[in-house]
């Protein structure tokens, strides 16, 4: 009977630790056991509401570890356990070595668990010493949980001093808030725990363990465990563990990391398969300008428990596929915008551009749906504001009407890092379209605003991308080098006095016409013209603006240009009798070549061309006394450069051209790359240098 | 009749519009209709089906609603006659083709009772006419305190071409600003995203606040009515009504208005104010606009519960308050001023420990509140916005027996200040201390701020302790905040070395104090971009920082760099090259202005020497000449130019005097500071012997 007794006490108790939440809109918050709803009624355990009054009705919330407002304790010291005392002598001799670093990073240690009922554990334990103050953040945690799907468990926190005393952190510290947000990204269900460990300061150490339990994953097959080994302080122990039952799959690949490294210790314990996997004395990351993102440079591993891509790739398919579904009012629109329209390439342009422009980029995310795979279509179209995967959906949707095939696809953009293809796993921070029409496969991206058909961003340009509705893998070329070009054009005449009058224009593709266009569109047209003397102005100080026109600003079914037409005074700066041309903004520059040596690639978003070309007519009182030398060549098949000068009948033509073919430059190529774009750069920086004739014309 | 019953029963499916979301733990998400939850299951209706879901396989349901006015579908719905005629009669957007948006009505009404407890509404209706202002649509913004405040959305909806949609609760979010940051948790903000904008739309939404059981120290209402708008304006309409009892505490006065038009009634035995102005023109801001007192219309009320003394009063008590249970200061004061005897080292280490000790969360003052947390919160959790830390800095000065004081600074964009002071109008706080009875000023408004940091410009102060406020001006062009040594050695073949030395004082080298905890290897790496702001080819060859951990001498940099090619061979005879020099005109592209211009120096003197060694055998062809620029009582440069044997050097100081230019001095200014610039881009030739 006693046993019995006790045995249903336990069960009550662990039938207890979820409730059901209802949230009301004037605020409150109540848990009931029971919910029942008839007629516009909601029954709790004790009441009853209105539905109209409700707001949201949470299963599965976790009560056994909610935050509890109790007030706040007094801060306890107690003494540090002999086991830990090592971390003094450790420290002191990775000071020594590493005499710059701010912080030392003493452990490192993350596990992830994956248990049999698919529920996973992720856990983490740091312990890091405080040389500076701008390490004083590692004793404010904070960490971010979904409500009914995962819980946080701070397991340990403390601050460890020099005499060996503890202070210790009370779970009445707690808080827990909702996250903010930006105006174009809502996210509906996040909620933050955060806390600060007492006591911290410069010369003290800081040791917690934290633990986040997804007890409700949304995919119970989908365990991606994944790690990196650099820091940017020096780190003495970085530990990754995986643990997996038994007879569950699981491979894993590692990146910038060599063979030792990569092969992990594999254990065997209760029904659980454990590897292992740790760095010692892991030197700190230096920051390099235009270097690719942490996961392409850091020692990292990235585990999969599924197989291949195939079962990844169907999971998203099956939300896509109820996504992309012609409605009568889809229909009607897409065939009211395009009936004037004959070729699909026509068509498929003006459903682009209608998709960038008439449909509000905003992100409101509620749940692993709509974040990962986004609303229906007819969602997207009646609230007219998505974020990428809407657009890409509402696009597909549309483009279906009228016959092309289109199908949305996922992708990490290029300006994070080369995304992790050898294995399946989740890690697309982007959605965009692969088209097909014609015999021909291409692109493009409906989240932007500026993009004439055929050009897409360029953070897309380069990358693999996850082809649910297809179930493969493929890749984005990088585009033409002439659809990510820009060209400009100086026509200038020097009058006998020193005047100078200009016509300057510019021509784009790509992302260079979308750049240019969306700065021109998002400025009133009152203010063309203070922008433009603004610029000129820097060209030469006291410039007169005589004319500008500005084309399809607003229309991005066409190119946008300009012109404008400037006269100077006075324009090349005298020294003696010597005339100092200068060819407006002929100077380049590479900020990427700053650093004489690289540890990491440089890495560009996509190809690039830029050309000048200058044509100076002169005065016949006026002749060239020194015209600069060429310069013209290939480096490798990396970057193509010219700065040629020639002269015919007094009227001097300059050119100056940069066309970089790739989009990424290994530290290998580094060094005479640099070397290469610095003579380019030493070539634009020479001046024209003039002089009057005397009266014999000499 | 069956028959009929069921077809009215389609089309009444058809058209209820099913905004309830089952989200299930899968992961996908399921809208309809949840029209019943057994035992066992969760029942939806769809556009085409019935559904039902286990409660297990749900993570929950979210029941949103449409922020609607019932009834209200089309514009010809609209019950209140002014509303429809607004909406109806709205321009055509190209009556407007400059205008990004037309504010067709801007309304706020202050309702407040007699416990001053006040219900604001404030209720706009645009009509967007740019693609680019399609964003209005996203409306952020509305900071509240919820400690004090409730702030909902009434409706919010959007008509195009006589239909109205709604908003419905998912796209509306409350959420905490300082979310990281429990103490400072209360301060939050409201999002919402109206469905359906479109060039064309008009929006029209409704936001209410209620302040709750008033407890804050500073008891009142006030605002702002700001009439010097960005884009036109057809009806701005303000409403304030009060208890007739309040009206002697009630203050009104406009600022750069003319002919206001300030309506009153009595009514019911409340007071009712009504201000309308219409058709605001878009103002058109230039570049380098002035301070906003200067030229901005703007409209001040205030009903104020208490008076300003009694407001310090309280502030007083609020700072006293915040000094109590503060034992554990004593232990750290222990720690820090152990053995130290003197005010000025005491000083310096309560400093340092706060400077490097306690965090600065970057939360200014008018985001947070103007009265203190208890000291003991600050000290626990090692962080503060600017006023905890500065507070805590005061009260271990105290326990140490220095004198200080906490200042409230205001800038004079709060016009007229003088005439009706309030704490919610001071923009940050500063310590005024004490020491061998000379005032030094602290604003300690970062963890890389020092004690050599200067205030700069022109405030109104308020003494917390003496409730005295005054005009109070940093401002002194004789200042020195830097100098700049260049030092360089041309080679014949154009190479230049250069010995840069870089003195700063008073916080004008702050932004290198990062330095202090950044890697040696990082350190490099921006040097090595430093030093392309002398040339593009520099090339770093040594650096030296001084200074960097001192909390009271300012920082001094020291830089070797190599530049080949410097200076342009032309031909074997001549050299040619320019000095680093620049003097920015991008902002002086136009002929005239409408506005006053603000010159961006801070009021100082900054001097810069440059010494070059040219190479044996040359001599100078042409060089700078010397130039004297000064324009009325606004800056003033000094040029020297000299040349010793094979040595040539240029010095100039720069001196800013002001930092507001009257419009009428402008064309006199640019013409002035473009002859500067020109100055600066002559070259010097040199030519071969």
């Amino acid at each position: 009977m006693k046993k019995s007794l006790f045995l249903l006490m336990i069960f009550s108790i662990f039938l207890n630790v979820f409730a059901t939440k209802l949230e009301f809109f004037d605020g409150r918050e109540i848990l009931t056991q029971k919910l029942l709803l008839e007629k516009q009624i909601i029954y709790s355990d004790k009441h009853k509401f209105n539905k109209e009054d409700v707001f949201s009705i949470r299963f599965n919330e976790d009560i056994s570890k909610s935050v509890q407002h109790k007030a706040p304790q007094k801060i306890k010291t107690i003494m540090l356990e002999k086991e830990y005392e090592w971390i003094f002598e450790k420290a002191l001799e990775m000071e020594k070595r590493y005499t710059d670093a701010s912080g030392i990073i003493l452990l490192d240690k993350s596990e992830e668990i994956l248990k049999k009922d698919g529920s996973r554990v992720y856990r983490y334990n740091f312990i890091g010493k405080i040389l500076k103050d701008d390490k004083k953040y590692w004793a404010e945690l904070a960490y971010g949980f979904e409500p009914g799907r995962s819980r946080i468990n701070i397991v340990k926190a403390r601050s460890i001093h020099l005499d060996k005393t503890v202070n210790e952190l009370n779970q009445s510290d707690i808080s827990e808030s909702i996250p903010s947000n930006s105006e174009s990204s809502i996210d509906m269900n996040k909620k933050v725990l955060s806390a600060v460990i007492p006591n911290s300061k410069t010369g003290s150490f800081i040791e917690y363990i934290v633990e986040i339990d997804t007890y409700n994953p949304y995919n119970k097959d989908f365990f991606f465990p994944s790690f990196g080994f650099l820091s940017s302080e020096p780190v003495y122990i970085s530990e990754f563990n995986v643990s997996v039952p038994e007879k569950q799959f699981f491979q894993y690949v590692t990146r910038n990391m060599n063979e030792n490294q990569s092969k992990p210790e594999i254990t065997l314990e209760n029904g659980f398969k454990n590897y292992k996997w740790r760095l010692k004395n892991v030197s700190p990351m230096i920051s390099e300008p235009y270097s690719p993102g942490y996961y392409e440079i850091a020692p990292n591993i990235q585990g999969s428990s599924l197989k291949d891509w195939k079962e990844m790739l169907l999971w998203e398919k099956q939300f896509l596929d109820e996504r992309i579904i012609i409605t009568p009012e889809i229909e009607k629109k897409t065939i009211e915008l395009t009936k004037d329209l004959i070729t699909k390439e026509e068509k498929l342009a003006r459903l682009y551009h209608w998709n960038q422009q008439e449909i509000r980029y905003i992100s409101i995310k509620s749940g692993i749906g709509s974040g990962w795979s986004g609303h229906k279509a007819q969602i997207t179209f009646n609230n007219k504001f998505g974020d990428c995967i809407d657009k890409a959906i509402l696009f597909s949707t549309m483009a279906k009407v009228v016959g092309i095939y289109v199908v949305p696809i996922g992708l990490l953009t290029n300006d994070t890092y080369e995304g992790e293809y050898r294995i399946p796993h989740l890690n697309n921070n982007h959605a965009i379209v692969k088209v097909y029409l014609d015999g021909r496969e291409f692109y493009l991206d409906p989240t932007s605003e500026d993009y004439r058909y055929p050009y897409f961003r360029d953070d897309d340009h380069g990358v693999k991308v996850h082809n649910s509705i297809e179930l493969k893998i493929d890749e984005i070329p990088l585009p033409d080098i002439k659809d990510e070009a820009m060209h400009f054009l100086y026509y200038m005449t020097l009058s006998g006095g020193n005047d100078l009058d200009l016509l300057y224009t510019k021509r784009y593709s790509g992302s260079w016409e979308a750049g240019a266009r969306g700065f021109w569109k998002n400025e009133k047209e009152s203010f063309y013209e203070k922008i433009i003397k603004s610029d000129i102005n820097i060209m030469k100080p006291g410039a007169y603006l005589k004319r500008f026109r500005f084309f399809n600003v607003h229309d991005i079914s066409k190119p946008f240009y300009y012109f404008w037409e400037v006269n100077m005074k006075d324009y090349a700066v005298k020294a003696g009798d010597l005339l100092i041309f200068e060819m407006p903004w002929a100077e380049k520059g590479f900020s990427e070549l700053s650093l004489d040596e690289r540890k990491y690639p440089l890495a560009y978003s996509s190809r690039q061309w830029i050309t000048s070309k200058y044509v100076l007519n002169l005065p016949d009182n006026i002749t060239v006394k020194y015209m600069p030398d060429n310069f013209a060549g290939w480096y490798k098949d990396i970057v193509y450069c010219n700065s040629s000068w020639s002269i015919r009948n007094n009227t001097i033509i300059y050119t100056v051209s940069h066309k970089r073919m790739k989009d990424r430059v290994y530290t290998e190529d580094y060094k005479e790359y640099k070397k290469f774009l610095e003579d380019f750069v030493q070539a634009t920086k020479q001046k024209l240098i003039l002089v009057k004739k005397n009266e014999k014309g000499e | 009749m069956k028959k009929l019953l069921f077809l009215l029963l389609i089309i009444c499916i058809n058209i209820a519009v099913f905004t309830d979301v089952v989200f299930l733990n899968n992961g996908e998400e399921i809208n309809g209709d949840i029209y019943k939850i057994d035992n066992e299951k969760i029942y939806l209706k769809t556009d085409d089906k019935v559904m039902s879901f286990f409660k297990d396989e749900v993570l929950r349901l979210e029941l949103p609603k449409y922020r609607e006015i019932k009834g209200e579908y089309k514009v010809n719905d609209i019950k209140d006659k002014y509303i429809r005629d607004i909406i109806k009669k709205a321009p055509k957007i190209s009556d407007y083709p400059d205008s990004n948006y037309v504010t067709l009505l801007d309304k706020t009404e202050y309702y407040i009772d007699e416990n001053y407890i006040n219900t604001v509404k404030h209720r706009r209706i645009e009509l967007i006419c740019k693609e680019r202002a399609k964003s209005r649509g996203t409306i952020p913004g509305n900071y509240f305190d919820s400690d004090n405040k409730k702030i909902d959305i009434l409706f919010g909806r959007t008509i195009n071409n006589g239909d109205i949609s709604y908003v419905d609760d998912f796209s509306i979010k409350k959420s905490s600003i300082f979310s990281y940051y429990a103490e400072y948790d209360d301060l939050k903000q409201l999002i919402l995203s109206l469905p359906k904008v479109d060039v064309g739309s008009i929006i029209d939404y409704e936001i209410e606040s209620v302040s709750k059981e008033d407890t804050n120290v500073t008891k009142g209402i006030y605002d702002n009515i700001y009439l010097s708008l960005d884009e036109p304006c057809l009806e701005k309409k303000f409403i304030i009504s009060f208890p007739l009892k309040m009206q002697d505490k009630f203050y009104i006065e406009g600022f750069n208005t003319d002919n206001l038009n300030i309506d009153k009634k009595i009514k019911n035995d409340r007071v009712v104010y009504t201000i309308i102005n219409k058709n605001i023109n878009a103002l058109l801001p230039e570049e380098n606009m002035p301070p906003f007192w200067t030229y901005g219309k703007v409209i001040k009320w205030d009903l104020a519960n208490i008076t300003f003394n009694e407001q310090m009063k309280q502030l007083k008590k609020s700072y006293e308050e915040s000094e109590k249970h503060s034992e554990i200061v004593d232990v750290v004061l222990a720690e820090i001023t152990a053995e130290q005897s003197s005010e000025e080292e005491k000083l310096h280490s309560i400093f340092k420990y706060i400077n490097r000790e306690i965090n600065d969360l970057n939360i200014i003052m008018k985001y947070s509140k103007y009265y203190p947390h208890n000291i003991s919160i600050t000290l626990k959790n090692k962080r503060g916005n600017t006023l905890d830390r500065l507070n805590l800095f005061r009260v271990m000065l105290k326990k140490s027996g220095i004198k200080s004081e906490i200042l409230y600074l205001a800038s004079k964009d709060n016009f007229h200040f003088e005439k009706k002071p309030k704490i919610e109008k001071f923009d940050f706080p500063i310590l005024c201390v004490t020491i061998n009875n000379k005032e030094m000023f602290i604003r300690a408004n970062s963890n890389l701020s020092s004690l050599c940091d200067r205030i700069v410009g022109k405030y109104y102060s308020l003494n917390i302790n003496t409730g005295e406020y005054k005009e109070i001006d940093f401002d002194n062009e004789n200042i020195v905040d830097s100098n700049s040594y260049i030092a360089g050695t041309l080679s014949k073949n154009g190479d230049m070395e250069f010995d840069i030395t870089l003195e700063y004082f008073n916080g004008a080298g702050s932004s290198y104090r990062k330095y202090r905890y950044t890697k040696q290897d990082d350190i490099i790496n921006d040097m090595q971009k430093f030093v392309k702001y002398y040339h593009s080819s520099a090339k770093l060859i040594d650096f030296s920082f001084e200074n960097l951990d001192s909390i009271d001498k300012d920082v001094i940099l020291k830089v070797k760099c190599k530049i080949e090619d410097f200076a342009q061979k032309t031909g074997d005879k001549l050299l040619m090259f320019r000095l680093p020099i620049y003097f920015e005109v991008s902002s002086l592209g136009q002929e005239e202005r409408m506005f006053d211009y603000s010159i961006s120096n801070t009021i100082s003197t900054e001097n810069t020497e440059f010494k070059i060694t040219i190479p044996e055998g040359y001599k100078i062809y042409s060089a700078p000449s010397i130039r004297n620029f000064s324009i009325y009582d606004y800056f003033t440069i000094n040029s020297e130019v000299n040349l010793k044997d094979r040595e040539f050097k240029l010095n100039y100081s720069e001196i800013n005097k002001k930092s507001l230019l009257k419009k009428e001095h402008y064309p006199n200014y640019k013409k002035a500071y473009e002859n500067l610039s020109r100055w600066s881009e002559e070259y010097i030739v040199l030519e071969k012997k």
